[in-house]
């Protein structure tokens, strides 16, 4: 297909143009030059704690301590872990308006709901949110959101995604626990604060995190038992 | 994973780029899809600029081993133009072909002066995804497999929709032109 008119419409950006914002983007590199440096040795300081770590786990050899600390990588029953200091990219992906759903068309759209409830939850408003991710260069997919609400207002969430997408996290404080006795799952507490731009261990929810038919599925909530209840329930 | 795989994306993280090429060889693509976009230079500067900034200034948060340079940078873009197009959602009158005597860069053949004045009202007419492929294609010079990726569309989707938008085009630019 012979399309090289199409190109004609190209020209090269004005000198001065490119010039000056080249000028500009420098200026902005030195300004940053310290915490760029800061950003580099926190880096290396949270690679060589979770080294550390990793070590002091292989050499005491803690039965109760299942968490398989690899380096930045912890991989938990197929959901792999990617311990960072750096906040998740939000540039990488622009996320449309969910779509509601009625609850009642989950199963067709092949969404499984957890068959038990904890007391006085009930699902907030009888819909699920679909999200559709219009630019994600990592290959992450679409997401589905489930959300649960009691009369005190708390709330726990679950969350959908594809299993090939490795979850980013700012602790290496996980927990490897076992589901019916069988199914792996990992446990954290904390989450993104994107006020401050960075993990915040203080933030109160647990996300129990496992995958179940390529799926990767977290539950989010104040009380991790009964998020565990939750998901067990999953597989009956 | 081995621990082999856990080094790479720590190396990755930490590798060194080369931020002045990476502008040299950029400037150009994103500022040809901007220009391809908005058929106005000056916004085309404009958006170019606001998505270099972004850019460097999220530059430690730029992963290879998520994305290429490449993809990472259009990626900006696009959010950089979707966000231009919702502030000007009433205002799209700002969105003309360009004016080619104004331009302050290029020498214009005035044998090709007419086809590209078409072409760029062509364009303009295209509903707004075709309007992306095209700019994507042409304008930033990406491949269709790049586009692919970025759009979330199969390689050969892509190629299909763009062949049938130059066929289309060159049709409707030789019917004007008799």
């Amino acid at each position: 297909m012979n399309d090289n008119f199409m190109y004609s419409l190209r020209q090269h950006p004005d000198n001065n143009f490119s010039s000056q914002l080249k000028n500009k983007l420098d200026e902005r590199s030195r300004d940053q030059a310290p915490s760029i440096a800061l950003n580099k040795t926190r880096l290396a300081f949270g690679f060589a704690t979770v080294l550390f770590l990793a070590l002091i786990t292989m050499v005491l050899a803690v039965p109760s301590v299942r968490a398989k600390l690899q380096d930045l990588v912890i991989q938990i029953g197929g959901q792999g872990f990617l311990v960072s200091s750096e906040h998740p990219l939000d540039q990488q992906a622009t996320t449309v308006q969910p779509v509601s759903i009625p609850i009642d068309q989950a199963p067709e759209n092949g969404v499984i709901l957890p068959t038990y409830i904890p007391e006085g939850f009930i699902l907030d408003q009888d819909q699920y949110l679909f999200y559709q991710v219009e630019l994600a260069p990592d290959g992450q997919g679409d997401w589905v959101e489930v959300t649960w609400v009691n009369p005190g207002n708390e709330k726990i969430t679950m969350v959908v995604t594809d299993s090939t997408s490795m979850l980013l996290v700012g602790t290496e404080q996980l927990e490897e626990i076992s589901l019916n006795g069988t199914y792996p799952a990992g446990l954290y507490k904390g989450g993104w604060n994107n006020d401050i731009d960075s993990w915040d261990p203080t933030i109160p929810f647990y996300s129990l995190v496992f995958v179940k038919d390529g799926q990767s599925i977290r539950f989010t909530g104040l009380d991790p038992q009964k998020l565990t209840l939750m998901a067990e329930s999953l597989y009956q | 994973m081995k621990n082999t795989d856990a080094l790479t994306i720590f190396n990755s993280l930490q590798q060194n780029l080369d931020w002045d090429d990476i502008y040299q060889s950029m400037l150009p693509d994103l500022f040809n899809y901007f220009l391809y976009r908005t058929r106005d230079e000056k916004i085309a500067q404009d958006l170019s600029s606001i998505t270099f900034e972004r850019a460097w200034s999220n530059k430690l948060r730029y992963r290879s081993d998520l994305a290429s340079v490449k993809s990472w940078m259009f990626g900006i873009a696009r959010n950089v133009f979707k966000e231009y197009l919702r502030e000007h959602r009433n205002n799209t009158s700002r969105l003309v072909p360009m004016d080619p005597e104004n331009s302050q860069s290029d020498h214009f053949d005035r044998n090709k002066l007419d086809t590209r004045i078409l072409l760029k009202h062509l364009i303009a007419m295209l509903p707004e995804k075709e309007q992306e492929l095209v700019a994507l294609r042409y304008g930033a010079g990406l491949n269709n497999r790049e586009i692919a990726k970025l759009l979330h569309l199969s390689e050969s989707n892509v190629g299909t929709r763009l062949f049938r938008i130059v066929q289309s085009l060159r049709k409707k630019m030789e019917v004007d032109n008799e």
